[in-house]
């Protein structure tokens, strides 16, 4: 029993002597990540960002706001590593309690209300800003290692200020460059996307139909509500799309995109016939072997007969 | 008993006006919950029979029971969607990063040296991107000798473009990431990049990203450095800095 005893705490001591000499991650996590903000002029909005220490260990972090933009049309950002004058914009940012650029200490695993405050100029036209609220950490070196690395994590606030009841839009559909002719037996590839050309952000969802050439509507897929950043494109479907072919002849694809507000704003049709290619060619090929093979039995047959 | 209800009876009336008063005067009145902190407000509630998230072991359900007036509305040119749904986030957008310090010496010229850690994000959503830039070149401390990044064995690799770097004597500084969502130019652990020098305003390279929410998705980057015979001796420091951005 006693050789137990010894055992129990030999080994617990061992656990808590190990587990002190694991490195644990050091890192952040945030909350909301993303913030749309619809401002009027001269208005002023509040939200708060819940910035977490996810380290066993304390942590300095520094709060910046930085430009983003979008840098492909998957909906990613990249930012600009220099903190925004924020006298360049029509926004005034504060933050309560806290500071930008100024080094603050969280302790572990635990949650940094960071409440903010944005207040639009006056404008007389729509405008975007589209901004990050970046917190990075700041390590404090024990020794001076080769390469000493922070980590950082965003929250982005992308804000419209518009004086308008409604914002002009302005959208290009891209299709796919579909082929004339298509295999039934092969899934149709689309592609759809969409630009927006006006500078300011906009929701948008919709939907693609499938209409056989008796007018049957074969397939429909909605198109999830994205938003799309002002002068971006951005993807809203990429995947092969399989459907039951009913009559060989034209169809007809059509993609329609609406606001949140269902209004539609451009539609784009195309057509494609699609025949079953592969059986077409099987049949055709199966004929002609089979006409081959009868013309020599033919010829093979009158041989011996005149032999 | 006939006594007291024939009393009752003689002074209903006045019993029913009793009543009616104290209810005017002690009900108190129906009001929606209100909180407020320094930092936020909550200005309306919602009455409910039962919200909240049920499970059992072959299901989760998250619900909101018997509020009023919960309905979709739509006229011409508009639409509401009234009520309240109890929604909550699976998971905070969250950035992990396995160790901070990585030690490249000591070093011996022409000869690679090599140390990693991990990246591991938690996405909800649309899927994040994860940026990396460097402060500076490899620079000596308390002086100005650098060691170059890494252009790879064929000399043509770049912020953007990862190519194999598998001879020490073609030297600099570099990185490769493997794992979880990385950038595809990371065919191989052969495959290395140097990282964008913020000093020359180059644009952060994205290291890993994903257009799917996922949870605890990590990727090892590995550092190499290969200095030079000619190389200053000294120590030499940079700064590397991830940072992680959601998908809007």
């Amino acid at each position: 029993m006693k050789k137990y005893l010894l055992f129990i705490i030999f080994y617990t001591f061992f656990s808590l002597i190990h587990a002190s000499m694991v490195s644990a991650a050091a890192g952040f996590s945030i909350n909301p990540p993303v913030n749309e903000i619809l401002l009027a002029p001269n208005k002023r909005v509040n939200t708060t960002i819940q910035l977490t220490n996810e380290s066993d260990s304390e942590t300095t972090v520094i709060l910046s706001l930085h430009k983003i933009f979008p840098s492909d049309n998957l909906g990613h950002t990249t930012i600009d590593p220099k903190p925004i004058d924020l006298t360049a914009i029509p926004l005034t940012i504060t933050i309560s309690k806290l500071s930008l650029n100024t080094p603050l200490t969280l302790p572990p695993h635990s949650t940094l209300p960071v409440p903010i405050t944005l207040e639009s100029a006056s404008l007389d036209k729509p405008t975007d800003v589209y901004l990050a609220l970046l917190a990075r950490s700041i390590e404090a070196n024990k020794t001076t290692p080769s390469v000493s690395t922070s980590h950082g994590i965003t929250s982005l606030l992308l804000t419209t200020i518009t004086p308008l009841p409604a914002i002009p839009t302005d959208v290009a559909l891209t299709l796919p460059t579909l082929p004339s002719l298509h295999d039934s037996f092969l899934p149709l590839p689309i592609l759809i996307e969409a630009t927006n050309k006006s500078t300011n952000m906009l929701q948008l969802k919709g939907t693609l139909t499938l209409t056989s050439p008796r007018g049957k509507t074969l397939k429909q897929i909605s198109l999830e509500p994205t938003l799309i950043l002002g002068s971006s494109t951005r993807l809203l479907l990429n995947s092969p799309q399989s459907f039951a072919i009913t009559d060989i002849g034209p169809y007809t694809i059509k993609v329609s995109l609406l606001t949140a507000g269902d209004r539609e704003l451009v539609s784009n049709t195309s057509v494609v016939w699609i025949i079953p290619l592969r059986g077409l060619i099987m049949l055709v090929v199966t004929a002609i072997i089979l006409t081959i093979l009868k013309i020599r039995y033919s010829s093979l047959t009158t041989r011996q007969e005149k032999a | 008993m006939p006594k007291i209800s024939s009393w009752l009876i003689e002074h209903s009336l006045w019993l029913v006006v009793l009543f009616t008063i104290s209810c005017l005067l002690f009900t108190l009145p129906a009001r929606a919950e209100t909180m407020n902190s320094n930092n936020y407000s909550i200005r309306t509630g919602n009455f409910n029979i039962t919200s909240g998230l049920k499970s059992s072991a072959s299901y989760s359900l998250t619900d909101t029971v018997g509020q009023t007036v919960a309905n979709y509305f739509s006229s011409n040119g508009y639409h509401i969607k009234a009520g309240f749904q109890y929604l909550y986030t699976l998971y905070n957008f969250s950035f992990l990063i396995g160790d901070t310090a990585i030690s490249l010496s000591p070093t011996t010229p022409n000869t690679f040296t090599t140390d990693s850690h991990t990246l591991t994000v938690t996405a909800p959503g649309q899927g994040y991107a994860v940026l990396a830039y460097e402060t500076n070149p490899l620079t000596i401390s308390g002086g100005s000798a650098t060691i170059s990044d890494t252009t790879c064995d064929a000399g043509t690799c770049d912020e953007d473009t990862a190519e194999t770097w598998t001879n020490p004597t073609h030297n600099g500084f570099g990185y490769n990431a493997n794992g979880d969502d990385v950038a595809a130019d990371f065919l191989s652990s052969s495959y290395f990049r140097p990282f964008p020098d913020i000093s020359l305003s180059e644009t952060p390279a994205t290291v890993m990203s994903s257009t799917q929410a996922g949870k605890n998705r990590t990727a090892t980057i590995t550092y190499k450095l290969s200095p030079s015979g000619t190389q200053a001796a000294g120590t030499y420091t940079t700064n590397i800095i991830y940072i992680a951005t959601p998908t809007y």
